[in-house]
């Protein structure tokens, strides 16, 4: 028999119900809220506070997000975690690779790494403007607080959903 | 000087529990192959339904459990957030132009490094661009959060069972699993 781990990519259904019993397990074993986004604002605050420590102190934002929760915390080793984990199923399937622009980008922008370098950039500033003002990313809020079936991570997906896809078709066209 | 207290680590077992949770969700995102750029956003120009495939059977598999935890009474009560239509408008709007730039999401980006996509680095280095011009922003927005209503459930705001709705978003996989890629 083949080695599953040693496959490129596993059914959707199958990672998705993964995905579920690894939230569901660790909401239960540890009381923690499985996401990355949360990870970047510990992070964040974590250096703010070795760098400007009067800055972070005062920030009510951190004071109103963590309060007084540790700063290199659980979430923080989560996406750690995600790199490793990552690099490890990449490694065992061969998928692993080195790139800078992405095959759908390159067809469409050219194979420019400092353009493809800076939409990349530019998006993750949106993403964590976004993300917390919506309190949570896909995972955290998407998909856990969509599966309790919270009226607001319904409308934070819908509206994910409308300008992704606006801007895609914006940046890509329709397909002939 | 600094009144407040930092505690700056949380202890070493709770950290280490949260790297293995973390490997085990990088192999899953990347085994799905949300960690690449052509699978989502091949999912926002309709050519490739991987995520929503992924979200949907997580969402389903997930709501089960929790609900289903719930009617056995094992959890007392879900902890639905207040109902944050504003941010969470204006917030899912940001997050989506987001994605469709960068092309990962938070988590999927992190898995993006481990597969060597170095695009993700970027990414990241947006990320916390970010979070830093959020936390600056952030008094200004703050009455956003101040006096909304109770939180509520699609379920409770629709007044049918919540498992009607996961019948009908399990029907909606089922079309996704018959009629696409």
């Amino acid at each position: 028999m083949e080695n599953i781990f040693r496959k490129r990519s596993w059914s959707p259904y199958v990672v998705g119900a993964g995905l579920a019993v690894l939230m569901v397990f660790t909401l239960f074993m540890f009381k923690k809220w499985l996401g990355a986004s949360g990870a970047f604002i510990s992070t964040v605050a974590f250096f703010e506070h070795l760098i400007a420590s009067g800055y972070a102190a005062s920030s009510s934002y951190f004071i109103e997000e963590m309060g007084t929760a540790p700063l290199i915390s659980f979430r923080v080793l989560v996406i750690l975690g995600v790199v490793i984990g990552a690099f490890i199923s990449a490694k065992l399937s061969g998928a692993y690779q080195v790139s800078t622009v992405p095959v759908l980008w390159q067809e469409r922008f050219g194979s420019s790494c400092a353009k493809r370098a800076g939409a990349a950039f530019l998006g993750g500033v949106f993403v964590m403007l976004g993300a917390p003002l919506a309190d949570g990313c896909t995972l955290s809020r998407g998909i856990f607080s969509g599966a309790m079936l919270d009226v607001s991570a319904w409308v934070f997906m819908a509206a994910t959903f409308t300008t992704a896809v606006l801007l895609s078709f914006s940046l890509y066209g329709v397909r002939k | 000087m600094n009144l407040v207290v930092i505690q700056w680590f949380e202890s070493p077992l709770l950290l280490l529990y949260g790297l293995l949770i973390g490997v085990a969700l990088g192999f899953f995102l990347q085994k799905g192959r949300l960690s690449s750029y052509d699978v989502i956003i091949g999912q926002f120009l309709f050519r490739d339904f991987t995520m929503l495939k992924i979200m949907l059977s997580a969402i389903l598999v997930a709501g089960i459990l929790i609900y289903g935890a719930l009617s056995f009474g094992f959890i007392a009560a879900l902890p639905i957030e207040p109902v944050l239509l504003k941010s969470a408008l204006v917030g899912g709007g940001l997050f989506g132009v987001g994605m469709a730039l960068l092309g990962y999401c938070p988590a999927s980006c992190c898995a993006a490094i481990g597969q060597g996509s170095r695009d993700a680095w970027f990414g990241v280095l947006g990320m916390v661009t970010g979070t830093v011009l959020f936390e600056a922003l952030y008094p200004r927005i703050m009455v956003w959060y101040q006096g909304v209503p109770a939180g509520h459930t699609v379920s409770s705001f629709l007044e049918v069972s919540p498992w009607a709705v996961f019948a009908l978003l399990a029907m909606f996989l089922l079309f996704l699993a018959r009629w696409t890629k």
